[in-house]
Parts: structure tokens; sequence; C-alpha cells
């Protein structure tokens, strides 16, 4: 259980990009973040990372308080991210990425299945990063972090500029991810076609702080009650 | 003339290969990490005064060589753990600190060993016939040992899960973080390894030159621009940058004296980095 109470981080025009966030994430469900860009939906990720700098509340992992802990540790201790953008590592190869995802969990290798989830990229191993298409990148950058094996996902904006083929390869992915391997994701994301196709529960940050919290079925019910945060 | 041909040649291979050595260590801290170590000619110095003490304590020559790039190493770490890390974000705060460093440095050797200068005496003092003339075997050795070196960077980042951490750290280092990458420990690893390099150029090349508190200040400036030259970042383009700076400066002492030699090189070295910034430039517009 990945679990923030009056979590608080980053900081913007004197006061914290993000704050008063209590949430729990539970193995094998995905919570999708929602609100308008600069709600602090980056800035909760990345405070939950140690990227953005903390500044009061608590982050427990399992009971176990993990806030201010350095990112690497973090990143051990089973919480994998996936950035906005790209997410990979330039001027290395599609395989160079993922042995550094295996690596930052003290393996040497990534499981050679791991591969096998995106195999265009298996025929593109030896290409570097940046030579890939866009949703390519995002993929790698997934499998990136899942050869850490982590336990819980951070996904920022993983449809953002991407084709919708690769969206949909992406969503079969996570659901995989929390049906299969029950991870835990959270979503932030804008697309709400992905998120009514993965999410249990979806949270609105508005001004860096939470405004609102529904589950799918609701969401799918009336999206009109997210399209007013969202500005749609 | 064969033989005035082949040791204009050689003297400027090993112009070229000394320098790499020296470089070989701002190929990583500084064309890798991106840190400007002004102290890096101290540490080569410091590489130099080693292979002296461990001479004097009757570890006799190849333990020195040995052992010194160890002592420099651990004063690399020490200044990246106490002084580096804290100002990595800050280019003129680290240059100005590197430069204090490298001072304390330098003045810390002249209060043990003195102003004056000290020799070490090469394992051997023969010469080896080449195309019609002779040249010291040690000489030669230190060239070697530069490609031996160059070689082993080059393995040790392009073939093992350091040397890709390393470049994964310097890629990106809040995604090598947020991947559990131990940046911290590898910044403090790689400045170590580069101040070691520097260190196993000094005891390499102390038998070559005079020991003194001032034999790092003519390396430095030609090792950063071997690295600024560079067409890429790490051992390989050092490669070339070295080559291209010691070469030009070493076959330009031929004609003219070394003094103006080294200052055409600096001159031309400007003049190619004005050019490539302006390329860039206009990339980037």
């Amino acid at each position: 259980m990945l679990a923030l109470t009056g979590f608080a981080a980053g900081w913007h025009r004197g006061v914290p990009a993000v704050q008063d966030v209590d949430l729990e994430l539970a193995e094998g469900r995905v919570l999708a973040v929602l609100g308008r860009n600069g709600a602090g939906k980056t800035t909760l990720v990345k405070g939950v990372l140690g990227l953005a700098p903390w500044r009061s509340g608590i982050v427990r992992l399992d009971g176990r308080r993990i806030d201010g802990w350095r990112p690497e540790r973090i990143a051990r201790a089973g919480i994998g991210f996936v950035p906005q953008g790209r997410g990979v590592f330039p001027g290395l190869t599609v395989e160079e990425n993922l042995r550094l995802g295996a690596l930052g969990s003290g393996r040497r290798r990534p499981e050679p299945a791991l591969l096998a989830r995106f195999p265009h990229l298996f025929e593109r191993r030896d290409r570097p990063a940046e030579a890939l298409s866009g949703g390519e990148q995002r993929q790698l950058s997934i499998l990136r972090a899942l050869a850490g094996r982590p336990r819980f996902l951070l996904l920022d904006e993983p449809s953002e500029g991407v084709q919708p083929t690769i969206v949909e390869a992406v969503a079969a992915l996570l659901l995989e991810l929390v049906e299969v391997d029950r991870l835990g994701i959270l979503l932030v994301e804008q697309d709400l076609d992905l998120v009514l196709r993965v999410a249990h529960e979806c949270l609105v940050l508005e001004d860096g702080r939470p405004v609102d919290w529904f589950s799918a079925a609701e969401l799918a019910a009336r999206p009109q009650r997210v399209e007013h945060y969202l500005g749609l | 003339m064969l033989a005035d041909l082949a040791l204009v040649l050689l003297d400027t291979a090993n112009r070229v290969l000394t320098l790499l050595l020296v470089a070989l260590g701002l190929a990583v801290t500084f064309g890798l990490m991106g840190i400007v170590n002004l102290a890096h000619g101290e540490f080569f110095l410091l590489g130099a005064y080693a292979h002296v003490a461990l001479e004097r304590l009757g570890l006799g020559f190849w333990w020195g060589l040995l052992l010194a790039p160890v002592f420099v190493g651990a004063a690399g770490w020490i200044l990246e753990v106490v002084v580096i890390r804290r100002i990595q974000d800050r280019p003129l705060d680290s240059l100005v600190a590197t430069w204090g460093v490298g001072l304390a440095i330098k003045q810390a050797v002249v209060l043990l060993f003195g102003p004056a200068s000290h020799t070490v005496a090469p394992p051997f003092a023969t010469t080896v016939a080449i195309a019609g003339t002779s040249y010291p075997v040690y000489r030669l050795f230190v060239m070697a040992l530069a490609l031996a070196a160059t070689g082993l960077t080059i393995l040790l980042l392009l073939r093992t899960p350091f040397g890709l951490m390393v470049r994964g750290t310097v890629a990106d280092r809040g995604l090598a973080a947020a991947t559990g990458l131990p940046v911290r420990r590898l910044d403090a690893l790689a400045f170590a390894y580069g101040s070691a390099l520097a260190g196993l150029a000094g005891a390499a090349t102390a038998p070559l030159m005079s020991v003194d508190p001032q034999m790092g200040v003519g390396f430095l400036l030609p090792a950063f621009l071997s690295v600024l030259v560079a067409p890429a970042s790490g051992a390989f383009g050092t490669v070339v940058g070295a080559a291209v700076v010691g070469g030009s400066e070493s076959l330009a002492a031929t004609v003219v004296s070394p003094v103006v030699a080294q200052l055409l090189v600096l001159a031309g070295a400007v003049l190619l980095l004005r050019l490539a910034a302006g390329r860039r430039y206009g990339r980037e517009r």
C-alpha cells in the first residue's frame, strides 16, 4: 500500500505547488489523477518520488515512511516512474535503457520476457533510444521502469502526443500489469478514454489541492463532472 | 634525414600520448561529468610526488607507479564528497573552489617536499634503435601505458555495468535517480577514476621531467583544450583532441620556439571553438 497523508511538495509563488493530499493506492488498483495544466499533478508524482522538494505530510510504503528519502532509495523500495515526455536515456540504445532499469534495482539484466511486451522494440534493441518515434520512446520508458520490477508504477501523462494505436497498446499493458502482475498504478492523465479504460478511482487536483474524488464507474456515468474540471 | 624525421614523429607521438594520459582523466570529470576541475593539474602533480614519496619509503618504481594513482584517486573521492557535490550545479563556484583546492595542494607539496625539484629514476635507462635513431625505452613504455589506459577507459565506459550507469547518469540525472541508480556514489567513483588517471599520468611521466610544484601547470591548459576540441565526449573523442592539440604543438615546435608553438595552438583552439560554437548556435536558431 502506498499512502499519502497531508502531503505537500514543490514550491509555487510562496506556497507548496501541491498540498493537503491524502490518498491510498493498493496493489492491483489504478488511481487516476486529473486536473488542468498547472494543477500540481506532475509535482505530486515527483514529490512522492523525491524528485520535487518535500514540504510536509507523510508518505508510507507498506507502513514504512519514505518521505524525505533520496529518489534512488525510493525507486529501489519498489516505486517505478514513467515521466512526462520521452522518459528515455538519450545516447543509449534500447537494450542499454532496459539494462539501466534492471541495474537500478540491483539486477544485472532485465528479464528476457520484458521486450516481448512490445515486440517491435525488440527488433530495434540496438538502436539509440532517441531514434525511436515518440510513442515507441514512451513504451520504452514504461519497459525501463518495469525492468526494475516495481510494485507501484507512477505514470505522468503516458498518452500525451502519442498516436492512438500506441495509447491502445499502453492501455492493454497497464490492464495486464494491474490484473496479472497486481501492480498499483498512479496515472496522471488528461485522456479521459484511457482513464475510463484502466482506472478504478479518480482524484481531481485544482490549484495544487484535491477538490474531488470519485470512482471510474461514476466518471463513466457522468463524464461532464470531470470535463468541468478539465475545462473541456 | 630519415633518422631526423623518425625522431620528430616519435617525439610528436610521445607528446600526443603523454597529453592523452593527462587529458583522459579530464575526459571523464569534465568531458562526461561537466565538472570544471582546475585542480586536475595538481592531481597530476600529486601523482608524481606520491611516486617520489613511495620510492623514498623504499617501495621501488613499480609499486610507486601502481599506488600513486590509488592515492590520487582517494584524494579525488574526498574532493568530490566534501566540495564538488555541494556546488555541482554552480559552475562558477566549482571553478573557484577547485582552483583553491589546487593552490592548497601545491602549497602542501611545497611544505612537505620543499620548493626544489626532485627526480624519479626510470626503471630502464636503455634506448632502442628505430629507423636509424635511438629512442629511450621508457618513453615508449609511457606511450604504451597511455594507449592501454585509453583502451581500459573505453572498455570501462562501454562494456561494464559501472560505465553504463555513469553514461545513464550523465544522460539524464533525474531519470537515473528515479530508476534507482546510485547517482551520488557514481559521481564520486567516476570523479575518483578521473583523478586516478591524472595521478597515473603524473607518476608515469615523473622520470621524464623534473618533479617540482609547477609541473602540473604546463599540462592543464593543453589537456583542457584536448577535451574541448574533441569531436565527441568520452575517451574516443579525447584521443582525437589530444592528437590535434599535442600533435600540432609538437610539430610547430620543430620550426618555432616551444612557447610560440603553444601560443599558436591556443589561438588555433580558440578559433576552432569559436567556429564550432557559431555552427552550433546557427543550428539551434
